[in-house]
């Protein structure tokens, strides 16, 4: 044991890892066949000094079906996590990404999810080289964050544009498509949760829009969400891209109906419709965990009829618009028009005297400096997308595999994406 | 007592983020929660608070009355019942967090005052010093601070609109030749799509 | 209802008749009765001829209980100069109830022999008919086995069988030898088709007639010609106001000629100038009314027959809105014993109001809906109900000030408008673009979506709140 010990902290000082790995797999049927050889190990090893071997033997240690005292376990990932150099663990993804799971289904066991946050905030930037890539460990952060109904950790995660994915290890199997789209669906549903519609929409769309030839749970489940999130944002269900897989929009209607009940009877502005479609459906939609949405999609209704009032009218008694929008009365319109007033929806004041409503313009008038400086950041930004748009466009286009595909069948190559972004319009 | 200086804006973040990140680490007590709690009212972040008060364990709930106390205030806000808010704040608090509830009362008030001036041309007195939470008497006080118009016979408020003009868009100018570079930039950039 | 409905009876279908309908479409909204009428019945017998004819009697007996019996008397004789036994039985069982109801028995009686003896007849004549065109087919005599076809698709025609006159008519088009005949061949084929409500049918013909006459050169300037060229707009005009497209079917009948029209089997020039009439108000704009309409010299000779039409047409274009809306009030029940306007009487006359009430906005930057109620003998509610779904449907650019009752021209910010569009743009442009280097990522990564082994996919979702 303590000639191993040593033998490791030789070829740690030496930086020769390849004999580390060899000297690690070797002994595997031997010493290292249970946790309390493992923590003896560990312990006289520095997370530091030692990181590779370190990491190594705590990655070997979960996969035992007894790993020993769950506390020590946890204090042997966090000191692994934080004080592991970057670099070396870049050398093992596989085995960080294994331990990051295991705690996450530890913490989530044993209903402690929130103490896993930082430490898989501090192993996502480890393994990272750049914050624009993806990790199969953000899922388990937004896992845990959202059990944990703790999200600011999770933001500065979110935030980011994803531009790349991780490959774990070089070989196969390839990446992970469950932790793919369960970072897509949790970040939308963290999103949700805060109220920032659009951009959980914008989630839910890349977890549904993902390459498929079947369904999975998790699109049907991001599906669900997306059209009663795309109520509340845009008062009706925003279509979906173009490349868009046919499968998905073959499957995932039907599976969907009592939703898409939903969204029809909201198309057609009437709250008793789409309370009837409720309460005919409310176990379904409590069955998926979607009654809070589906209670805020109810309430939207009476301010989508308001917002469309001020379209048509400059001023409007408080009865009628009680009268035209199905409020129970006077002091009900009020307190709507005055809540929409104060989240800026829309632009409207009472005369209490009258009992009237008047309906204003957007005051804003896009001519003051401040507005400018507004437009100048998202040219600008929009901008270095273009830019970065045409690197990959060129890229791709001096890829052999590319070249290859292109001149053997025109067309065979999976670019419905970069290839059709011309033809969309949008440029 | 803590006089309200104490807490500056940049103050009480910097408490937040340490609250926050003691939470993370395991090492929160209902004292940290009960501030925590009340700092997200300060900052208007309902969703932060509505989810903290979610998470904090039951056992500190059920033995920190104060914490009930403060998250009831923050219902409040939430479902934006402004009258109602007065009365939650309207407690016997703790030196810890009172003097972040008086800041949180004063941000309340001037929130709605302000309110009450962009979304009302008439507004009946009695409605008016419900927004305040204060008596008919110091509202109608207020309101003449403003320069409102008061009808004594319909008890009627004509709140004087805010000049939205004025923007504060002075911290902000582009100078000309500044002006004239993003333009050129603009136009190589429309030309290089050209091609 | 099947998606394809088809009456029993309905035998082998030649392939180019795929798209039959059944007649069961119709029936929807027919249950109404209109009590006065300044219809009169004579005027049927002068413009009408064959099934039509007898179509548009029933309907009225159907619809209007104080022409009832008149309507089947004169369906009742009419019918009898045909083949028809089925319908004359339907007929004759109408009248001896109608009859009866009015206290009048001598009408009552089913001329039984009758029906047999016309039965008798029309198998002998069908039985001839049959013999001759089999020498023809024997002699291959091209012409004289098309006018064989033709022959037995009037006699069809004739005893009421429409499918088999389409048939007919269509094995016809194997023996055309010149674009006359084509014509001829696609006039058969739309008159029928019409009785059968094949609308789409209708207008692929008039298309193939069109094209046909198109080949025929000089010629296409003969009296003759001019009449079918007239027929082929009226047909087409006639389909598409049962397809609900009103603006081209305006533009169909606008284009018939009064010097050549003649087509009694189908509509009379009367209805040419309420339909092309009406629709025109419905959909045209003031100045597609002045070129199109109103300084149109054909249409005019049709207006002339329905001097009501013309002064509703005039009134609108002079923005005499209460007297136009008016005169078409007092008309509509007319409007509604007609077969085939009948179904499309309310859209036309809401499409007709909607369209006075933007033109009487139009001018003006503020308008009292006080007077502008008046015009329209309308309550101010009610007004502004109207206006608010113009308004929201984008037709009319205005705002009601519900307060003092005025409408009020809104001024559109261009300016605004425009930043309002091209941050909107930007945005999308940004997220379509995020998804896109997304998108590349996953299909480089390789990352699908697959069906087995099935559990790898399903989340547990329960776990995650």
């Amino acid at each position: 044991m303590e000639d191993f010990i040593c033998a490791i902290k030789t070829l740690c000082a030496d930086k020769n890892n390849q004999q580390l790995s060899e000297l690690l797999n070797k002994n595997t049927d031997q010493l290292l066949q249970n946790a309390t050889n493992i923590d003896q190990v560990v312990g006289a090893l520095d997370p530091e000094q030692h990181s590779l071997a370190f990491l190594a033997l705590l990655s070997l240690k979960v996969t035992f079906p007894n790993p020993g005292d769950f506390e020590l376990l946890y204090m042997q990932i966090q000191q692994c996590v934080n004080m592991c150099p970057a670099e070396q663990i870049q050398l093992l993804k596989v085995q960080l990404c294994q331990l990051c799971h295991y705690l996450t289904s530890q913490l989530l066991e044993k209903k402690q999810p929130l103490k896993g946050i930082k430490i898989l905030a501090m192993a996502i930037t480890k393994l990272q080289t750049s914050p624009l890539q993806l990790t199969s460990v953000h899922a388990d952060l937004m896992q845990l964050c959202l059990v944990a109904k703790c999200f600011k950790p999770a933001l500065p995660f979110l935030e980011e544009d994803i531009a790349e994915i991780i490959k774990e290890s070089s070989q196969d199997p390839p990446s992970d498509v469950r932790q793919f789209l369960l970072y897509y669906y949790y970040g939308g549903m963290i999103y949700t949760a805060l109220k920032n519609f659009d951009r959980a929409l914008f989630f839910y769309e890349i977890a549904i829009t993902t390459p498929a030839s079947d369904i999975s749970y998790i699109m049907l489940n991001a599906y669900k969400k997306f059209i009663l999130v795309s109520l509340l944002e845009h008062a009706k269900i925003i279509n979906l891209p173009k490349y868009t897989s046919h499968v998905v929009m073959k499957y995932l209607k039907p599976l969907s109906s009592p939703y898409h009940d939903l969204a029809d009877a909201y198309a057609s502005r009437n709250p008793s419709s789409v309370n009837a479609v409720v309460a005919k459906n409310v176990d379904h939609f409590t069955a998926d965990t979607n009654m809070g949405l589906v209670k805020q999609v109810m309430t939207s209704l009476y301010k989508v009829t308001i917002k469309r009032l001020t379209k048509t009218f400059l001023t409007l008694s408080l009865n009628d618009m009680a009268n035209r929008v199905g409020l129970d009365n006077t002091e009900e319109a009020e307190r709507y028009v005055l809540q929409m007033i104060e989240d800026g929806e829309i632009y409207a004041s009472i005369n209490q005297k009258d009992g009237m409503v008047s309906f204003h313009n957007n005051p804003e008038k896009y001519n003051d400096p401040r507005m400018l400086k507004r437009l100048d950041d998202q040219i600008r930004a929009y901008q270095s997308l273009d830019d970065k748009l045409h690197s990959m466009d060129s890229m791709l286009a001096l890829n052999p595999q590319y070249i290859k595909k292109t001149n053997d069948i025109s067309g065979g190559f999976d670019d419905e994406g970069l290839g059709k972004m011309k033809d969309d319009g949008i440029l | 007592m803590a006089d309200q200086k104490y807490f500056s804006p940049e103050i009480v973040a910097e408490f937040l983020t340490n609250f926050e990140q003691n939470e993370l680490d395991g090492l929160a007590t209902a004292e940290t929660y009960s501030q925590q709690l009340a700092i997200y009212l300060v900052q208007n972040e309902l969703a932060n608070a509505k989810f903290l008060w979610k998470r904090i364990p039951e056992d500190v709930k059920t033995a920190t009355e104060e914490l009930q106390k403060i998250w009831t205030v923050g219902c409040k806000m939430w479902l934006k019942d402004y009258t109602g808010v007065y009365t939650a704040l309207r407690q016997e608090w703790s030196e810890i967090v009172k003097p972040l509830m008086l800041v949180l009362e004063g941000k309340i008030r001037d929130h709605l005052f302000e309110l009450v001036q962009k979304a009302y041309t008439s507004i009946h007195l009695d409605k008016f010093s419900l927004f305040l939470g204060m008596t008919a008497d110091s509202a109608l006080e207020v309101a003449r601070n403003h320069n409102w118009q008061y009808d004594d016979a319909t008890k009627m408020l004509t709140p004087v609109k805010r000049d939205t003009g004025a923007r504060k868009s002075s911290d902000i100018t582009i100078k000309s030749d500044k002006q004239l570079g993003i333009l050129t930039d603009y136009v190589s950039f429309l030309e290089l799509i050209e091609h | 209802m099947p998606l394809v409905a088809r009456p029993a009876d309905q035998g082998y279908l030649e392939p180019m008749q795929v798209d039959l309908v059944s007649e069961s479409q119709a029936n929807v909204d027919s249950e109404f009765n209109v009590e006065s009428t300044t219809l009169e019945l004579d005027y049927f017998s002068l413009n009408y001829a064959g099934l039509s004819k007898l179509r548009r009697l029933l309907f009225i007996a159907k619809h209007c209980p104080c022409l009832e019996l008149d309507a089947l008397k004169l369906a009742h004789d009419n019918v009898k100069q045909t083949f028809n036994t089925k319908l004359y039985a339907q007929i004759a069982i109408k009248l001896g109830e109608a009859s009866s109801r009015a206290g009048e028995a001598e009408n009552s009686q089913m001329d039984v022999n009758w029906i047999e003896a016309t039965n008798k007849k029309a198998a002998v004549k069908l039985e001839h008919l049959d013999t001759d065109l089999k020498t023809h087919k024997a002699n291959t005599i091209k012409e004289s086995i098309r006018r064989g076809h033709d022959d037995l698709g009037d006699h069809h025609l004739d005893c009421g069988d429409l499918n088999n006159a389409l048939k007919c008519y269509s094995r016809s088009r194997d023996y055309c030898s010149v674009p006359k005949h084509i014509i001829n061949m696609c006039l058969n084929v739309i008159k029928v088709s019409a009785l059968l409500k094949n609308w789409a049918h209708v207008l692929n013909f008039v298309n193939k007639a069109e094209s046909s006459i198109e080949l025929m050169g000089e010629q296409r300037e003969k009296p003759a010609n001019l009449v079918i060229a007239t027929k082929l707009k009226c047909a087409a005009g006639l389909a598409e106001l049962a397809l609900k497209k009103y603006k081209s079917a305006a533009k169909h009948f606008l284009l018939a000629q009064f010097d050549h029209f003649e087509y009694k089997e189908l509509i009379s020039a009367h209805d040419v100038a309420v339909y092309g009439g009406l629709c025109a108000l419905a959909t045209f704009d003031r100045q597609e009314l002045r070129t199109k309409v109103l300084s149109n010299s054909s249409f005019k000779l049709f207006l002339e027959l329905d001097p009501q039409i013309r002064d509703v047409l005039h009134k609108f274009y002079e923005s005499q809105y209460a007297s136009c809306l008016k005169i078409l009030d007092d008309i509509k029940d007319n409007f509604r014993l007609d077969l085939y306007l009948s179904s499309h009487v309310n859209t036309l006359y809401s499409k007709i109001r909607n369209r006075a009430l933007i033109q009487y906005f139009s001018p003006y930057v503020s308008a009292d809906m006080g007077k502008m109620a008046q015009s329209f003998n309308t309550t101010v509610p009610a007004l502004e109900d109207e206006l608010t779904q113009l308004i929201l449907d984008d037709q009319i650019q205005a705002r009601i000030d519900s307060h003092n009752k005025i409408l009020f021209a809104r001024e559109v910010d261009q300016r605004s408008t425009t930043f309002e569009k091209a941050i909107k743009m930007g945005k999308e442009y940004d997220k379509r673009a995020k998804a896109l280097i997304i998108r590349a990522a996953v299909i480089s990564n390789q990352i699908y979506v697959k069906s087995p082994p099935r559990d790898t996919n399903a989340v547990d979702s329960g776990s995650s709140r």
